[in-house]
């Protein structure tokens, strides 16, 4: 191998190297929207609540199906990233009343990791499996990167 | 001095209590604005530009009703709002049920401006099982509000809109977005379901008052957030 390939595969390392530890810490910077934007009109509104060691989102979607709208709800602790959700459902309520109560039942598991400031990958497992990236609707608030 | 401070006495309690005039306009198909935002004394004229209307409100927990007389083209309601409540007052027309517009009067002035201290997620205790999830976007200054709930047949229902923050309210358009498919680039259709205003007492409560012409339904709710911000600390 020539000392020139050798030195731009010790280059790419370094690079993919310094890409993997330079993350982002869960912080309320990653408060917001969040979608694919290959999947318009859906997504996850993330919010994250050190003090209470929270993390709450929620996922507005539609049915496996097609058709129907459907949300979703998710929590998970902040002590490791990727943060390990609760995915749960709400049905059989009405708009502002008590009566009929929801029924809340879990609907799966997820995972939640954030890359940076801007870009993250949700995954999911309950009555459908899959994986989506995701970045940023709206511009991040005070969101600080890690430093490499 | 003392005729003079009488003087700046009188203007200052002039210029405070003069009522505000409003005026709307109702067409065959619209009503403009379709969302008016009134205080206590304000007086507000319906112009009847087309269409033979009877302007009715919706029950209400402001305490304003009123019921107008049919009014051809050409003529004028008039009310004065003088209910010493606030709160959301939805009303339609008996020429098309499906028209419909709202008036928000104000309650008393409260110092807290809608700033980035209210992205939370917020609920009504009473309907615990939904929710609104709210995003102040300060570039923009505009708030996204998320409202997970649901609808005429107890289905899963969610709407989304934005507005843009006055003082311590904010009115937006909601739509519901139908058709997609779980994780899949589905192309939906967005559809508008009403509008919502909510007024904050605070960064951690307030009131919301919606009018879905859709589905033709209209209330209040208070709201309190659920968990702790660090901004709203």
């Amino acid at each position: 191998m020539h000392k020139q390939s050798v030195i731009t595969i010790m280059g790419l390392h370094l690079l993919i190297f310094s890409q993997t530890v330079h993350g982002v810490g869960l912080h309320p910077g990653l408060n917001g929207s969040w979608h694919n934007p290959e999947q318009n009109g859906q997504g996850l509104v993330i919010h994250i609540a050190p003090a209470n060691n929270l993390l709450f989102a929620a996922w507005f979607t539609y049915s496996e199906a097609g058709g129907q709208q459907q949300w979703l709800t998710a929590y998970g602790d902040l002590s490791s990233q990727p943060v390990n959700l609760t995915l749960t459902s709400s049905t059989g309520g009405g708009l502002n009343v008590s009566d009929p109560t929801p029924q809340q039942s879990v609907w799966g598991s997820g995972q939640l990791t954030f890359h940076d400031c801007i870009s993250a990958t949700f995954q999911f497992s309950g009555s459908s499996e899959g994986q989506i990236e995701l970045t940023r609707i709206t511009p991040p608030i005070n969101c600080i990167e890690d430093q490499p | 001095m003392k005729p003079l401070m009488a003087i700046i006495l009188m203007l200052f309690y002039t210029l405070h209590s003069q009522a505000t005039e409003h005026h709307i306009n109702v067409y065959e198909n619209r009503i403009d604005p379709e969302v008016l935002i009134i205080e206590n004394g304000d007086q507000i004229t319906w112009h009847i530009v087309n269409g033979r209307h009877q302007l009715i409100s919706s029950e209400n927990q402001a305490g304003f009703g009123f019921s107008s007389p049919v009014l051809p083209p050409g003529a004028q309601f008039t009310l004065d709002v003088e209910t010493g409540q606030s709160g959301e007052v939805a009303y339609g027309t008996t020429l098309n049920p499906l028209l419909s517009a709202a008036l928000v009067i104000e309650g008393p002035a409260v110092d807290y401006l809608i700033d980035e201290g209210i992205n939370a997620h917020f609920y009504n205790p009473q309907t615990d099982g939904q929710g609104l999830l709210l995003e102040y976007v300060p570039n923009t200054q505009i708030v996204v509000a998320y409202w997970f709930t649901f609808g005429a047949n107890n289905e899963q229902q969610w709407m989304l809109g934005t507005g843009t923050p006055q003082g311590n309210q904010v009115t937006m358009n909601m739509s519901a977005t139908t058709g997609g498919q779980l994780n899949s680039d589905q192309v939906v259709s967005e559809v508008p379901w009403g509008e919502l205003t909510l007024i904050f007492t605070d960064c951690f409560s307030g009131e919301a008052h919606y009018n879905g012409r859709e589905q033709q339904l209209s209330g209040s709710f208070p709201f309190q957030r659920l968990y702790l911000a660090e901004l709203c600390q």
